[in-house]
């Protein structure tokens, strides 16, 4: 029914593990349908070098998670932060009803709650 | 029965639950009394006026036979939600109060009576569930005996499809003086209703074949009469000074401003027509019960007790919103989430289910059509 990727990233999802020692780990949940995903970003020097999720839910939403995990690897902090909403669609590649565009945007919403908690326990401007 | 629903030619439709499909004959109704008998009601002087009025009263009527109450009984409102809404404001809830509920209920009267109990500090207790998933009765009474102000619960689950007998919590709560409230929202649709011994009891328009925006609530006039009012504005009042108000007696009180008048018309055509078709409510049982048989076959998991009206809900090891987007591409409607009912879903420890719910219009293909396409979904999934 979804395309070929997703499928693949939903049976078979890319990071789908938790982390020994992030630093900084975070949790978010989409009350209106009970997904939830706890992400695990491990940082040097404002640089991905370690991530893992887990979680519970549809294909869009592990799927979404996945996909972005996957390019997140080695990106800096600061250029995950830039990602918007587009972005995260486009990376879907297929059309969302607005109540799976929540499912689509949850893992990002999560990643970038977790990077802002990063850079205020920094000290930096966010 | 199909050619007064169009729209089911195209769409397979399992989500009455949620609102139901209307016929024509509701649309017709509405549609000649707009261009025929529109006015405002209780106003005008002029014929029309009268001829509005006595519509609205008639559909008033109409209601309160539909439930066993009396129009003098009847409130018009939104909906269930604001029904419940009003109850939770005006029913006397104080520090001392004992606020009961289930498991069981819909946020649309879970919340306005959790919301009203701590306002007050009230206690407010939440009945469980047996381990099938059926409401425990013997829990159910024993909390009621340690005092009871109001009840406020659901006639028939949206989620599990159980009824609930409320005659017999009505008999509990009345030995503690307290009040009973029904959310009749899908009992209405599916089941002979009777408020003999019903304090509060309030049901949707749309749930019953009828408009959106328009809602019926009885209140046994004993308590009716001891409610203040909810809303102030034109209609509800007896004088107005600058110094103060006086209210009407009776309903009006609680129908502050102009009142959903054209919808009042076309629930009145929609209660109608499933007081002519009683005798397919047992048809949409034997659906349901054939629906669950079929699910269990294909081993769903399915929430609740085995005997159930109306509506079925399970998981399958495909995420429920991958089943209906699954199931839309197939032209099939049915509910997947949590029903408006997040306690439950957590207390079976599931973040979501998918419901099945039949109609008067619904048929055993449309039951082989879903079962099918589940089958197909399962497979697509490879789970
Ligand atoms: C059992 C039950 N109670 C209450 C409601 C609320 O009805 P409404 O949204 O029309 O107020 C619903 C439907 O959503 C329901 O299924």
């Amino acid at each position: 029914m979804y395309k070929e990727h997703i499928m693949d990233h939903y049976k078979h999802p890319r990071n789908n593990a938790a982390l020994k020692n992030p630093t900084i780990s975070h949790s978010e949940k989409n009350p209106s349908c009970g997904d939830s995903i706890t992400v695990d970003i491990s940082i040097t020097d404002n640089v991905i070098d370690a991530i893992g999720f887990t979680g519970e839910g549809c294909a869009i939403s592990m799927a979404a998670a996945s996909m972005l995990f996957e390019d997140m690897q080695s990106m800096s902090v600061d250029d995950v932060l830039t990602l918007t909403r587009e972005d995260m669609l486009e990376m879907i590649g297929i059309p969302l009803t607005t109540m799976r565009v929540k499912c689509g945007m949850l893992a990002l919403h999560a990643v970038k709650k977790a990077l802002y908690t990063y850079k205020a326990r920094q000290g930096e401007d966010v | 029965m199909k050619e007064q629903f169009p729209i089911l030619e195209t769409l397979t439709y399992l989500d009455t639950a949620a609102t139901a499909q209307k016929p024509l004959r509701v649309f017709e109704a509405e549609h000649t009394f707009g261009l025929t008998r529109y006015a405002n009601v209780h106003r005008g002087i002029y014929a029309q006026s009268v001829l509005a009025t006595e519509a609205f009263e008639g559909a008033r009527a109409v209601a309160a036979k539909f439930i066993g109450s009396t129009p003098q009984e009847i409130v018009f409102t939104k909906s269930t939600t604001e029904a419940m809404n009003l109850l939770a404001h005006t029913l006397p809830i104080t520090k001392k109060s004992r606020i009961i509920t289930s498991l069981l209920d819909h946020h649309s009267t879970f919340v306005p009576f959790q919301q009203a109990a701590l306002h007050a500090g009230a206690e407010f207790v939440v009945l469980p569930l047996t381990k099938e998933g059926a409401l425990d009765m013997r829990q159910a009474k024993k909390e009621i005996e340690k005092g009871c102000d109001v009840l406020a619960i659901t006639q028939l689950s949206n989620v599990t499809g159980e009824v609930i007998d409320v005659e017999q919590l009505a008999k509990w709560v009345h030995k503690q003086n307290g009040r009973i409230v029904v959310d009749g929202a899908q009992a209405a649709a599916h089941l002979a209703i009777d408020v003999s011994h019903i304090d509060a009891f309030a049901f949707s328009g749309h749930k019953v074949y009828g408009p959106t925006g328009i809602g019926v609530l009885h209140v046994q006039k004993d308590v009716l009469s001891t409610l203040s009012p909810y809303q102030f504005g034109g209609e509800m009042i007896d004088a107005v000074t600058i110094e103060n108000t006086t209210f009407r007696e009776g309903p009006a009180r609680f129908e502050a401003g102009t009142p959903p008048i054209t919808q009042a018309v076309g629930l009145m055509e929609a209660l109608r027509f499933v007081a002519e078709h009683r005798d397919l409510q047992e048809k949409e049982r034997d659906l349901i019960a054939y629906c669950q048989e079929k699910l269990v076959r294909m081993n769903a998991t399915i929430i609740g007790p085995e005997e159930k009206v109306g509506c079925v809900s399970f998981t399958l090891p495909v995420h429920a919103h991958d089943v209906a987007e699954f199931l839309d591409k197939e032209h099939i409607a049915v509910r997947a989430g949590h029903h408006c009912t997040q306690p439950l879903h957590d207390a079976l420890g599931i973040p979501a289910s998918v419901r099945i719910s039949v109609g008067l219009y619904n048929t055993k293909e449309d039951i082989d059509r879903v079962i099918a396409a589940l089958k197909a979904c399962v497979e697509a999934f490879d789970v």
